[in-house]
């Protein structure tokens, strides 16, 4: 049940974070938002905080392979191109998506667990 | 007290994790961030921008199906049924390759490039507000609409031309906007394209036509000749005659000149002046209270152009070649065309190469036009071609007024200047600040606003550039021309920059200097030393408070010197002294003062006469010639200096070592060789140390890279080839040819030792010091939007020219395409640009073509009439709404 719940979170963290991403808000607000949505859904419903972290984690990683897909299939060797060329700044959404994600859904957990005792 | 612990743990990870939505709306940078970060729409996104290649697309306002087929290279042959839909359809394409480049050019024309890049921009606006040049583009396009209206067919044409563009480029914004797909450069900036008008297209025009005419040669001449002595102008005057008596002219000696007394005059008609209305005044020009009256303007404009150099179009040098050849040299037996002219490298290239066919009138053009024009500018069509260079022809003056605070002094009195106020945007974090700028004109120019001396002087400039003129009418009829005298029809509406135009059609070919050429009055005495008294006819700034030099009409349209088919059988050009002693029924036409160093041109001719033995000249051959990077300067001037050195004696094992190298080279400037570096510094030292006294006095810095237009190689030439030139060489440096050559033969090896880090010549390799680099405009910042840096062969004066200044300083500047025309019955050319169509850095058409260019691998030039023709993928245009 549990392990079902965890991947629920996370499904439902790709979801939201991809629906935040293609949504028409602005772009200060997509990019913060929509790793910081995905994380806390696959950080609430994870049972560890183990889970958590590798949730929001893999949360972060498929909606990165998802959109890289998306934009290959729009335009193949613009895509490839503007993954390779421009080195360092080509990781700067893989740096931002994965450690907002990550330090929401583990931060979410925490805070969750955390509030148990009272 | 563990659970709390994990609590106040988890609040810091969740404000980690809301860190980056915070920042990215909190700081100015913020959406630039952003726009990084976002893996789907940002920076990964930005492949999508790249222009629709295939498929099918709906354009309000065609009439028309337009067929666009991308070739291999990128380049866009556009396919329509009437020049209505050809011109939108390519206003479309050409936006959605370019658009940024399109807007950062009217942005510097129109002083509104502060309002994207802030602080840094402002000295450029407030340089552009005050020439007036938006002001101007205004003009040139209320002219067309006026030709129009009154019923030029060709004015109307083109009218309907640029509006269609304009239609295109509007269509293509809204659809990158709508769809996603603005280019990088707006994401990086975080803002948005505002919409095109014709005006943008004429500011394009007067963008390019100040970056090639609008030089500082007269100032220089004026700091320098008040700082040294008016014997400097003098040393000038005898190596130009030095230059035509050695044959170094584009006219050369006993060529007929092409005079046909039924040409028509400018359009709209221009005022007309006779070299023999100039009056000579009887007063010498005082060179000091020049040099004062001058002080500080060229720190000015120097800083005001530093924001746009690295920008845009910086390194101006203005050199080019081009040539004609006729029939009777060629293997075909009809003419080729070559032209190569030299601007900045940039990514995206200056140029857009295309091809454009509208059946309703039969259009078929090819080549390279200005992204933000809509006509081809350098290329060819089924009938003629046409290629370019600087002609270097004085079209610039300045003149200083004594100014009291609020009025300036003129013929005796005190007048007030009309005024008016600019108001320029300056953008800071998301908003704007308002500077206003105060703009002056006096009866000949604008007053330039900048302290010139402590107050006391303003300078107003009068140029062509400044002139409103309907250039786009030019471009649309020579798009259409059939003949050189159909180009001739067209060069009427022609002012400015005046160019050194080539022109063949099947059977003739043409060189026709374009536009016009100020006859000038009220000419001031110069002493230029040994007694010599010569009227300042434009080479140096004049007293505009003695109302001297004012303009009182320009050179017949009929009287400028032209060649038609040639005895010689070819004309080259390459910035070089067009002709000497022209003269009108006994008047002298003063055309130009400072030209550009003849090597290159001196190449051409050797090359053309030696190919077109035998078989004939082919298109191969002409493409060899644009390659080719043996120096001219290097033979003529190493082995002088080489002779000099041994003269002299007391060489050291190094310095015996580098002239037995220089000895048994070819001067041919190859990348892999080390002889070019040490011919390079030998005569980078050399010039240096000839010019450094007069550079110091006049307060210049030698790097400064227009002063290379007046303190040249070739007068070092002069000195060291002629007595009277050694004298000259005495008085500037103090040493005789001997010493100066054994000198800087030290220095020079010095200099190379220290820069390689090597004693040994063997490891000096040319391509380790001379290296090309195509820079972006926000390239400094990030460098991955700069071409790939590569070694060059060539250097500053061979004809496949690669300038630098000192070793190692990135050769920024070159050949920004390479044209070959062929016009025998089926021929076509070849084309290759330094770079590639696309201005969107992930595009495959962003750079394909860069390498082919500096190998000298070139494509077809096509002329295809249908678009089955032409192999590529294909975007349909269909009419919408």
């Amino acid at each position: 049940m549990g392990r079902a719940v965890s991947l629920a979170g996370i499904v439902a963290g790709i979801v939201v974070d991809i629906a935040v991403l293609a949504s028409p808000l602005p772009v200060a607000v997509r990019a913060g938002l929509a790793p910081f949505l995905g994380g806390l859904l696959a950080g609430l419903a994870a049972r560890t905080g183990w889970r958590a972290l590798l949730g929001s984690l893999a949360v972060a990683v498929a909606v990165l392979i998802v959109s890289a897909l998306y934009n290959y299939f729009q335009a193949p060797v613009e895509a490839l191109n503007a993954i390779n060329r421009p080195g360092f700044y080509s990781f700067i959404p893989v740096i931002v998506h994965s450690v907002s994600a990550a330090s929401a859904g583990l931060g979410a957990y925490m805070v969750r667990t955390g509030l148990r005792g009272f | 007290m563990a659970s709390a612990k994990r609590v106040v743990a988890g609040l810091l990870l969740l404000v980690l994790a809301v860190l980056p939505l915070i920042g990215f709306n909190a700081t100015g940078t913020g959406r630039t961030l952003a726009f990084f970060a976002d893996p789907l729409k940002g920076l990964w996104g930005q492949g999508l921008a790249a222009a629709p290649l295939r498929g099918e697309l709906s354009l309000p306002g065609l009439h028309g199906r337009v067929v666009v087929v991308r070739d291999s290279y990128g380049v866009p042959h556009l396919f329509a049924e009437n020049e209505h839909d050809l011109f939108q359809a390519f206003g479309f394409i050409q936006a959605c390759d370019r658009l940024w480049q399109m807007d950062l050019q009217r942005r510097i024309v129109e002083g509104r490039l502060a309002e994207l890049v802030g602080e840094p921009g402002l000295s450029s606006d407030k340089w552009m507000r005050m020439l007036g040049l938006g002001r101007v583009a205004e003009e040139s396009w209320r002219l067309v609409v006026r030709l129009a209206e009154e019923g030029d067919e060709w004015a109307r044409r083109t009218r309907a031309a640029v509006e269609a563009y304009t239609l295109g480029v509007n269509q293509c914004i809204d659809y990158m906007a709508r769809t996603g797909r603005l280019p990088l450069e707006y994401r990086l900036l975080g803002v948005d394209p505002e919409p095109w008008s014709p005006v943008d297209s004429m500011a394009v025009a007067k963008l390019i036509d100040y970056v090639l005419s609008f030089n500082d040669n007269d100032l220089l001449w004026g700091l320098v000749a008040s700082r040294t002595g008016g014997w400097v102008l003098g040393l000038y005057m005898d190596y130009a005659e030095w230059v035509y008596r050695e044959g170094r002219v584009i006219v050369g000696k006993g060529e007929s000149l092409y005079r046909n007394e039924s040409l028509a005059g400018f359009r709209p008609e221009q005022p007309v002046a006779h070299p023999r209305d100039s009056v000579v005044l009887d007063y010498t020009v005082d060179l000091e209270g020049l040099g004062e009256a001058l002080k500080g303007f060229i720190e000015a404009k120097m800083e005001a152009e530093s924001i746009a150099a690295p920008l845009y179009w910086a390194l101006r040098e203005g050199f080019s070649n081009n040539w004609v050849v006729g029939g009777s040299l060629t293997a075909s037996g009809h003419p080729l065309l070559a032209n190569d002219p030299h601007l900045a490298l940039t990514a995206p290239p200056v140029w857009y190469e295309v091809h454009l066919v509208s059946r309703d009138t039969g259009l078929n053009v090819y080549g390279v036009a200005f992204p933000g024009v809509p006509f081809v500018v350098i290329g060819r069509n089924q009938y003629i071609s046409f290629g370019y260079t600087n002609s270097m022809v004085d079209v610039v003056d300045l003149y200083y007024y004594v100014w009291n605070g609020s009025k300036y002094y003129y013929n005796g009195s005190w007048l007030e200047p009309r005024r008016s106020v600019e108001e320029i945007l300056v953008r800071r974090g998301n908003g704007y600040d308002r500077v206003e700028l105060e703009v002056f004109e006096t009866m000949p120019g604008r007053i330039v606003e900048f302290d010139t001396g402590a107050g006391k002087y303003r300078v107003a400039v009068k140029a062509t550039t400044l002139m409103p003129e309907p250039i786009a009418v030019w471009a649309y009829m020579v798009n259409h021309a059939r003949s050189v005298y159909d180009y001739l029809e067209a060069q009427r509406y022609f002012y400015s920059p005046i160019q050194n135009a080539v022109v063949a059609d099947g059977e003739n070919i043409l060189y026709s200097p374009s536009g016009l050429v100020p006859i000038r009055t009220r000419l001031p005495l110069v002493d230029v030393g040994d007694g010599r008294l010569v009227p300042n006819t434009g080479f140096l700034p004049f007293n505009g408070s003695r109302a001297e030099g004012e303009w009182i009409g320009f050179l017949s349209f009929k009287d400028i010197p032209r060649l038609l088919n040639p005895g010689r059988g070819f004309v080259a050009t390459a910035n070089n002294m067009i002709i000497h002693n022209y003269t009108l029924d006994g008047a002298p036409v003063y055309l130009q003062w400072s030209f550009l160093d003849s090597y290159r041109w001196m190449r051409i001719a050797e090359l053309v006469e030696e190919k077109s033995r035998g078989k004939g000249l082919t298109a191969e051959d002409m493409r060899a010639i644009q390659m080719d990077v043996k120096s001219k300067a290097a033979e003529e001037l190493v082995p002088v200096l080489v002779a000099l050195a041994e003269k002299a004696g007391g060489l050291g094992g190094l310095e015996r070592k580098a002239l037995d190298m220089l000895k048994n080279w070819d001067y041919v400037m190859d990348a892999d060789k080390p002889e070019p570096s040490i011919a390079y510094a030998w005569l980078f030292v050399a010039l240096n140390t000839t010019w450094s006294s007069v550079a110091e006095k006049a307060g210049l810095r030698l790097g400064y890279h227009e002063l290379l237009h007046v303190l040249r190689l070739e007068m070092l030439e002069y000195m060291l080839k002629t007595s009277k030139g050694g004298e000259y060489l005495e008085k500037l440096t103090g040493m005789s040819p001997e010493q100066l050559a054994s000198q800087t033969l030290r220095k020079a090896i010095e200099y190379l030792e220290k820069y390689y880090g090597s004693r040994e010549p063997r490891d000096w390799v040319w391509g380790r010091a001379h290296r090309v680099l195509i820079a972006h405009a926000m390239g400094k910042l990030l460098p991955w939007l700069n071409y790939p840096v590569e070694p060059a062969p060539g250097g500053p004066f061979t004809v496949n020219v690669a300038p630098m200044i000192g070793l190692g300083d990135p050769v920024t500047h070159g050949p920004s395409v390479r044209l070959v025309a062929d016009m025998a019955p089926g021929a076509t050319g070849l084309i290759v640009l330094p770079g590639g169509d696309s201005g969107h850095p992930f595009s495959k058409y962003y750079d394909n073509q860069y390498l082919d260019w500096l190998r000298g691998v070139y494509h077809p030039v096509v002329l295809a009439s249908d678009p089955g023709d032409v192999e590529g993928v294909v975007l349909v245009l269909n009419p919408g709404s």
